[in-house]
């Protein structure tokens, strides 16, 4: 079975039959967008690391018994959102405001005065749904579909959600 | 504002993704995964053969103090040591069934000390626990 050609839901069943390198696959597949959300999240690099292995070896064990109820994806996103939440509610408040995703690394900070860098804040700022939304919608790309069910919510609260993160940003950023 | 603000806005938000999109997981991080999900698929999947051994070889050694420490394992007559039969339900598994070496006919079979317990340390012995014994010895 060529595994980088199949779609997740056979990775998944292959890896369910004990199909070993499905996993090495899942991971290579997976990993940079679980890595980009979990940094998108926690704003540090290390801690982000340490979410991705987790969300990826809670994978182990989940999607063995996995029913494809839902994307593997979309349950991989949720693992990595809960894990998350977890680390942001255990670490220091303090710490997590002081460490912008940039600090300490002198090529970011200079690009910060940059418009990029400047909306990048600002999405990051966005209240919690909002950021989730321009996170998967328009920096991941996924479609709206696979946005509203990694959300758990309707695509049209996906639309709605991206229409009231672009106001807030237009409203901030001129 | 304007729509030209907007267009600038989108410009700049597909900047950002586009920023966001190259940046990849650091390459240990892969391999760390890849070794750790490795290490637990091999230990699960070995857990059981090497438990397995264990307890076989656990068996084994029990078997082999057990005919060691047999008081009746030779015969009167200096003979060659008679191996005791072991019942094939020791074998499958942990059991409390206790081996016994077959005595040979007319052989002396040693008495059984009864128990006193030294004056104020421990409990005296059970009664049951001689009553196992007698019942065991009568064959």
């Amino acid at each position: 079975m060529d595994l980088d050609k199949v779609d997740d839901r056979k990775l998944v069943k292959a890896f369910q039959r004990g199909h070993v390198a499905a996993f090495d696959e899942w991971v290579m597949r997976h990993q940079d967008r679980v890595y980009r959300l979990a940094r998108g999240w926690l704003r540090d690099e290390t801690l982000a690391r340490d979410a991705t292995q987790e969300a990826f070896m809670r994978s182990v064990e989940g999607l063995s018994h996995f029913r494809f109820s839902a994307e593997p994806f979309t349950w991989l996103y949720r693992t990595l959102r809960n894990v998350c939440h977890e680390l942001n509610r255990t670490r220091p408040q303090a710490s997590y405001e002081e460490q912008p995703d940039f600090a300490h690394n002198p090529e970011r900070l200079a690009a910060k005065a940059s418009e990029a860098s400047r909306l990048r804040e600002l999405v990051d700022q966005l209240p919690e749904r909002q950021r989730e939304v321009v996170y998967l919608r328009v920096f991941e790309e996924l479609s709206i579909k696979t946005t509203a069910a990694a959300m758990d919510c309707r695509p049209g609260t996906v639309k709605a959600l991206l229409n009231q993160a672009k106001k807030r940003l237009e409203e901030q950023w001129t | 504002m304007s729509a030209e603000q907007s267009q600038r806005l989108n410009n700049e938000l597909s900047d950002v993704a586009t920023q966001w999109r190259s940046e990849t997981a650091p390459p240990p991080l892969q391999a760390r995964l890849v070794a750790e999900f490795r290490g637990n698929v091999s230990v699960s999947r070995l857990a059981r053969p090497a438990m397995s051994l264990a307890l076989a070889a656990t068996v084994m050694s029990t078997i082999a103090v057990t005919v060691l420490m047999l008081p009746n394992n030779t015969t009167e007559s200096g003979g060659v040591p008679q191996l005791p039969s072991i019942s094939t339900q020791t074998l499958r598994g942990p059991s409390t069934a206790k081996i016994r070496a077959p005595r040979a006919p007319g052989s002396l079979r040693l008495p059984v000390a009864p128990q006193t317990p030294k004056p104020g340390s421990g409990t005296a012995p059970r009664p049951d626990d001689k009553d196992n014994l007698e019942n065991e010895d009568v064959v």
